[in-house]
């Protein structure tokens, strides 16, 4: 009589690679939704799923230009436009596609307030020294 | 802007910016009275430090290897300095997936956020060790 033949050792490995079934939620990118939607704020916040969670980065947050207008403009409109970044990554991740959309909007408007500013400023800096070394040409 | 149109018309500007202020850090000191840099625009108005301030000093140290020194003029932007590059670079070019994972790692906005306020608030304080922070 042969002996048993030995457990399948398949069996062990697909019960441990047995897929657990959760919501896919950090992988699912939302369709796109049209950002110049006058009514989208009064959308009923019922219609959407309440723990839906959107991936990172399907609303651009403008970071790095946010930073760049924090730390190289000295306008207190970097920082606004930073906590709207960050708006948008935390809206994203309670669901509020919307609000991130908006939040996301709001970050690039005071990254470019931030640095029109401070071109303006630099350029009326350049101007004042110009004038000062026109008015006093010995120091220069 | 897709990222072949961005790179076509940023990236000289920016290569071309970076050049000019390298240029100018080279040539002009900041710590000097009469330099043509311009002061920060929110000391001058109000007095306190923005996160920003210090970072032509450190810029200009760090061209000049002087790496403890650019530290002491404006930690978090020498610090940032290297990670703000690299996200500029994905903004406007394709970078290799190694590159991508760390943009992607410190892409958050919120750690980002908390750090410079309290950056800005902190380096204002003029006690021991807060002080260390200010420019200088």
């Amino acid at each position: 009589m042969p002996p048993a033949p030995p457990a399948n050792p398949n069996r062990a490995t697909f019960s441990a690679s047995e897929p657990t079934y959760t919501q896919p939620q950090s992988s699912y990118v939302p369709p796109p939704v049209q950002s110049d939607n006058p009514y989208a704020a009064s959308y009923p916040s019922s219609a959407k799923p309440p723990t839906q969670s959107y991936a990172k980065g399907s609303v651009p947050n403008y970071l790095v230009w946010a930073i760049l207008a924090t730390l190289c403009c000295c306008l207190p409109a970097g920082i606004v436009a930073i906590v709207y970044a960050a708006q948008v990554d935390g809206k994203l991740s309670s669901g509020d596609y919307e609000g991130a959309l908006a939040a996301s909007n709001n970050a690039k408007m005071w990254s470019w307030i931030s640095f029109g500013a401070s071109a303006v400023v630099g350029v009326l800096y350049f101007l004042l020294i110009m004038m000062g070394a026109i008015a006093d040409p010995g120091r220069y | 802007m897709d990222k072949a149109a961005a790179s076509r018309f940023l990236l000289p500007a920016f290569i071309l910016a970076i050049l000019v202020v390298a240029f100018l850090l080279w040539q002009f000191d900041p710590n000097q009275v009469g330099n043509p840099f311009p002061p920060c625009p929110s000391r001058w108005l109000t007095g306190l430090y923005c996160p920003g301030c210090g970072a032509t000093r450190a810029l200009h140290a760090l061209l000049h290897g002087n790496l403890e020194k650019a530290i002491s003029m404006n930690v978090v932007f020498v610090f940032s300095l290297p990670l703000v590059a690299l996200m500029l670079m994905h903004q406007l070019v394709r970078l290799p997936s190694a590159c991508v994972a760390v943009v992607k790692f410190f892409g958050d906005a919120r750690p980002w956020a908390w750090l410079l306020i309290s950056y800005a608030v902190l380096r204002n304080l003029p006690w021991y060790p807060f002080n260390l922070l200010a420019p200088g």
